[in-house]
């Protein structure tokens, strides 16, 4: 098992590359561009930027659009483009190599380098701001999604059929359809406004993370109980099941002992996605109760163009995915003993 | 006459279908003697099944029904008797054993998990005692090398040792009475003959009976004292094992009895299959529910049911013709 846990995790690099450069593509293909706004800058000033930060490289207009050199206008150099389109790509997509190359020589250090938006902050420092916030939340989330849809899905299972199947499933369907940016204002009003127990905003104290972690927990909660009470009802169907009770095993014991670890296989799985989207952090959540978390980021940047943010997002978004995604392979051979690690 | 362990008296076991009741169990009376094997023989859907999960309130209720004169095993009545009480007998004083040892273990957990539970809920024993017993048992229904394998799972074991991991499992409170429901039909033919010969040598030691339910007749001969042949979900015919094979009275065990391939007869015998289907137990025909598919029905077949009458010394019959 340890040596497909070490594989796995030498897998997981390749992955990255390939979502690296993937994302680095479609953010330089995008049209528009980090220094672009509504009040343009000076011709010099956007130049030093570009060149700053490697939207420009100077040895690549050199070879391919000699004429772009020096300071030129954006209407001036749109004209140059326009005259010679094939030089134009071709330094677009040189350019576009040598940066790269410079971000990929940052990872591999460890560094995100440079925000394009935020000029005085790197991308490290933001997600060093951000990310102890977002997994405290998205870790109570999960407790939350746990904690209410384990309980509500075996006491569904338990009692199928009866009040407290269709009362946890009433529960569910609510979870499920109900918006956060719904659910979240409701909790303030009733919570924080009416009975004055949870402060409605910001991120300062225990009590400040349980209005969000419930918003951002209750949709996952509602899947986890319908997975558990559909895995549960599976399991109890099978003839093991039959064989615990004719072995004369208190309820308790066909149910916890017989019946849980083939029940939980369909919620495991689930796992593994839902972890990553909680730990990445939810926009919704965020902006409804002032939570400096990372999931601002997540939309910021990318209508930012903000290239070096928008692509950490994404490939920390990766990192959480593939190893969520082997821990639950993980834990999914812990409970079933035929899974075999190969 | 030897004592009666098992006397089952007008037993039904009813389930809710649309617009009516499936009568999967409907009047059935059985009596087991201690020390003998009583074989309850019949197609799939007959009931047989159905009979010892009623007996056993292994019936899912609801929606299941069950009721009847009563069910007395070892002097008590186990259709009156409390969930708890019920609980307390199967798998110590009667213990069962299913047709597909593929399904019929927990995929999840080892061998010594499943063998231990047992007696840890019936006799109150530690796991370290009870896992001694456990491997003692595993020897004893012939599984080699049971220090080592009771620590495996399932899926680690061949079908015939999977069968014995269940027999070693019902055996291992040593009960009175042991239920094997269609034991080898999951199984090869050499494996077959192994484990009903496990079972002969079972019943020989712990001295307790056996409910053989199979719908196999050729499991049946040389395994069983007694038969009891179930259709549509009642006993059609009762009686000593070599009687009912050598003079069967029930047009439908004829049947079986000619649909079954066998060595010694003639070779131009010909193999004999019943015509048509059983019957949907929610939808009885009328009076005999095997009438339709009966070759010496009479017009007093389709009004009443034939009661069950004797036919010999320990023999019975439910038939209008026979």
């Amino acid at each position: 098992m340890i040596r497909f846990v070490l594989r796995r995790i030498l897998g997981i690099f390749p992955i990255l590359l390939v979502v690296f450069t993937f994302s680095f593509v479609l953010m330089r293909v995008a049209p528009g561009g980090p220094f672009d706004a509504e009040k343009p800058v000076p011709p010099e000033v956007k130049r030093n930027l570009e060149l700053r930060y490697r939207m420009r490289e100077p040895w690549c207009e050199a070879r391919f659009l000699p004429a772009l050199q020096g300071v030129r206008s954006p209407d001036e150099e749109r004209a140059l483009r326009r005259a010679s389109p094939w030089a134009s790509r071709a330094e677009r997509v040189c350019t576009g190599l040598f940066q790269y190359g410079w971000m990929l020589g940052n990872y591999v250090r460890g560094d995100f380098g440079p925000s394009y938006k935020y000029k005085d902050r790197s991308v490290n420092e933001f997600i060093r701001a951000g990310m102890p916030v977002t997994l405290q939340l998205g870790l109570l989330a999960v407790t939350f999604a746990l904690g209410i849809g384990l309980v509500a899905g075996l006491v569904a299972a338990v009692y199928q059929n009866r009040w407290p199947d269709h009362l946890a499933m009433i529960a569910a369907l609510l979870g499920i359809s109900v918006p956060n940016f719904v659910l979240g204002p409701v909790l303030i009003l009733v919570f924080s406004l009416g009975l004055l127990w949870f402060p409605p905003a910001r991120w300062e104290s225990l009590s400040h993370v349980f209005l969000p972690g419930l918003t951002l927990g209750s949709a996952y909660a509602a899947y986890v109980a319908r997975l558990t009470r559909g895995g549960m009802l599976e399991v109890v169907r099978q003839d093991f099941i039959r064989t615990a009770r004719a072995k004369g095993l208190p309820e308790r014991l066909v149910i916890l002992r017989h019946a849980l670890r083939g029940g939980l296989l369909p919620v495991v799985s689930y796992l593994g996605p839902a972890m990553a989207a909680l730990f990445t952090g939810s926009i919704v959540v965020e902006r409804i109760f002032n939570v400096p978390g990372m999931g601002r980021y997540f939309v910021d940047a990318a209508i930012n163009r903000d290239i070096t943010l928008a692509m950490a997002v994404v490939v920390v978004n990766a990192v959480f995915l593939l190893v969520a995604n082997l821990v639950v392979d993980v834990v999914l051979g812990i409970l079933d003993p035929r899974v075999r690690y190969e | 006459m030897s004592e009666l362990l098992l006397q089952v008296r007008n037993l039904h076991v009813h389930y809710p279908v649309d617009g009516g009741v499936s009568r999967a169990v409907d009047g059935v009376s059985l009596d087991v003697r201690r020390g003998e094997t009583l074989a309850v023989v019949g197609e799939s859907g007959s009931g047989k099944s159905q009979t010892m999960y009623g007996v056993l309130g292994l019936v899912p209720r609801p929606p299941g029904r069950v009721f009847g004169d009563g069910a007395y095993f070892e002097g008590e009545d186990l259709l009156r008797a409390s969930e708890r009480r019920l609980r307390g007998i199967r798998g110590n004083r009667i213990a069962m054993i299913f047709q597909d040892p593929m399904t019929a273990l927990n995929p999840f957990l080892t061998v010594e998990r499943q063998l231990t539970e047992v007696l840890e809920v019936h006799k109150g024993l530690r796991r370290k005692e009870a896992r001694n017993l456990a491997i003692e048992m595993l020897a004893k229904v012939g599984i080699p090398d049971p220090e080592r394998r009771i620590d495996q799972y399932p899926h680690q074991f061949s079908g015939g040792m999977r069968q014995r991991v269940m027999i070693a499992m019902a055996l291992l409170c040593r009960p009175s009475l042991l239920v094997a429901d269609e034991p080898t039909t999951a199984l090869d033919v050499t494996i077959q003959a192994q484990i009903l010969e496990l079972l002969r040598a079972t019943r020989r030691e712990m001295d307790g009976s056996i409910i053989l339910i199979t719908h196999d007749l050729g499991v049946v001969a040389g395994n069983a004292d007694r038969i009891a042949v179930m259709y549509a979900g009642r006993v059609v015919e009762k009686g000593p094992s070599r009687e009912i094979f050598e003079s069967p009275l029930h047009p439908y065990t004829r049947g079986l009895l000619a649909s079954v391939p066998r060595l010694d007869a003639e070779q131009k015998a010909p193999l004999v299959p019943i015509p048509g289907q059983p019957p949907d137990p929610s939808r009885l025909p009328s009076g005999c529910p095997f009438r339709p598919r009966c070759p010496a029905a009479t017009a007093r077949c389709a009004q009443e049911y034939p009661p069950t009458r004797s036919a010999g010394p320990e023999r019975e019959v439910a038939c209008w013709v026979a």
